[in-house]
């Protein structure tokens, strides 16, 4: 079993099988719609953010995934500096997933 | 009652209608409330002699993994009701609970009450605005008699230590397949900075706006006892203040309504133990780690297949709101 942060094909998949019947589900049409649409422009930042943090790290990683087995296995620690990098990437993907969330409009 | 010509029920849910309601009394039909991480919910509409009076079914889900991140049965959630409602604190009754028989699964039928629960309304209304001020305080009060209900007249609830609920909450996240640094931070932080056992109480486990009814006057009651527990009393007031349940009111800790002074010195005033600070901290980050893992696990259900919604899939890009509270939170602890 695998639960990854669901892509443009699970998105697109989902609109394209799943009728919005009530308001609420046209709501969250609506919503997903426009998710696609932040993310078909704001994808370089996200890259560049990703970069970035990579470029923090004391160790050489290239993937999240990887990151996260470090950090499991105590070869990366909580630190400012990671922290913050972070935060760049949280913020590029909120960017896409939800400008309007409280936390993002604190920093943006 | 929705009935054949004959007089006949024909569904489980009419069948069982017609045994509860009185001959007089005549159901209108069900809509459905929400698919929530632990059951189905939906508004019984029933008109009785002396006028329209709903009831609300609760079931639980039929999936292997329905006892998700500690979700009690639907029988003993009824049995949780029906004690602290014999307890005195504000909550529907209880009315029914489903057996094998009845044939609509695992669940019970509560009594509906008046008032608001959608959270952005209670925050925005002009009809809510003078209880706002005041509902921090009324959470504290609440909170101290739940926690202060005698143990022994609770049903047999699950007992958690702080220790057991963050492994239960690993072992959930480590299932995904998903290792996400964010989340490996925060879970290494909590792990390290765990506080002390204290004693025991009843644990509500999902005390926040979104599941009080509300009326003008504030809090009328408290819903959705579906993660009771019993456990470390604190984890109700960092829930409480976890930013995701302030609902854009990042301001205002206590729900997007309050602030912490006020809660917690009306938790203390009504008898709760003293409010230890750090230890909510704690709680609250461990609270903005257990809604990500429960975003984790609602887009688990939609890309499995077993609950295939638009809102499920949604709710994966939400992960990312959790990955920035928590960083928020863990920046603050390593400034200390």
């Amino acid at each position: 079993m695998t639960t990854r942060r669901p892509d443009r094909a699970d998105i697109e998949a989902a609109l394209a099988q799943i009728a919005a019947v009530s308001e609420y589900d046209l709501k969250i049409k609506a919503h997903l719609e426009a998710v696609l649409s932040r993310e078909a422009v704001a994808t370089d930042a996200l890259n560049t953010a990703e970069r970035q943090l990579f470029s923090v790290l004391p160790v050489a990683v290239s993937s999240e995934d990887a990151l996260a087995k470090a950090i499991r296995e105590g070869a990366v620690t909580a630190s400012a500096k990671l922290v913050a990098a972070l935060r760049e990437q949280a913020l590029a993907r909120l960017a896409i997933d939800n400008p309007a969330y409280s936390s993002y409009r604190k920093y943006r | 009652m929705s009935e054949e010509p004959s007089g006949k029920a024909h569904n489980p849910l009419e069948i069982l209608l017609k045994r509860l309601l009185p001959a007089d009394a005549r159901f209108l039909g069900e809509q459905k409330i929400t698919a929530g991480a632990g059951a189905q919910t939906s508004r019984l509409q029933i008109v009785f002699q002396e006028g329209r009076r709903d009831w609300i079914l609760r079931r639980a889900f039929d999936t292997a993994d329905a006892g998700f991140g500690g979700v009690i049965s639907k029988t003993l959630e009824a049995a949780t009701l029906r004690a602290v409602y014999g307890a005195g604190i504000a909550v529907p009754q209880v009315i029914y609970v489903l057996n094998e028989n009845d044939g609509l699964g695992e669940g019970f039928i509560m009594t509906a009450l008046a008032g608001e629960t959608l959270p952005q309304k209670i925050l925005r209304d002009a009809q809510f605005a003078a209880a706002l001020p005041e509902m921090a305080s009324q959470c504290g009060g609440i909170l101290a008699a739940i926690h202060n209900i005698d143990s022994g007249s609770l049903p047999a609830l699950p007992q958690r230590s702080t220790a057991d609920y963050l492994a239960l909450y690993y072992r959930a996240y480590t299932a995904y397949n998903q290792p996400m640094p964010v989340f490996e931070l925060c879970f290494r932080q909590l792990q390290e900075t765990m506080p002390p056992a204290v004693a025991p109480a009843l644990v509500h486990g999902d005390f926040r706006n979104g599941n009080f009814i509300v009326g003008a006057e504030g809090i009328r009651a408290v819903l959705d006892w579906e993660l009771a527990h019993i456990g470390d009393p604190m984890e109700d007031l960092g829930w409480l203040c976890v930013n995701a349940w302030r609902f854009g009111r990042i301001d205002k800790p206590v729900g997007g309504f309050g602030e912490r002074e006020s809660l917690y010195s009306a938790y203390e005033t009504a008898g709760g133990t003293a409010v230890e600070v750090s230890r909510v901290a704690w709680w609250e980050l461990f609270g903005c780690l257990k809604w990500g893992v429960i975003c984790m696990y609602q887009l688990q259900l939609h890309l499995n297949g077993s609950d295939p919604s638009l809102e499920r899939v949604a709710i994966g890009r939400r992960i990312s709101e959790c990955e920035l509270d928590m960083l928020e939170l863990l920046e603050q602890g390593l400034l200390q």
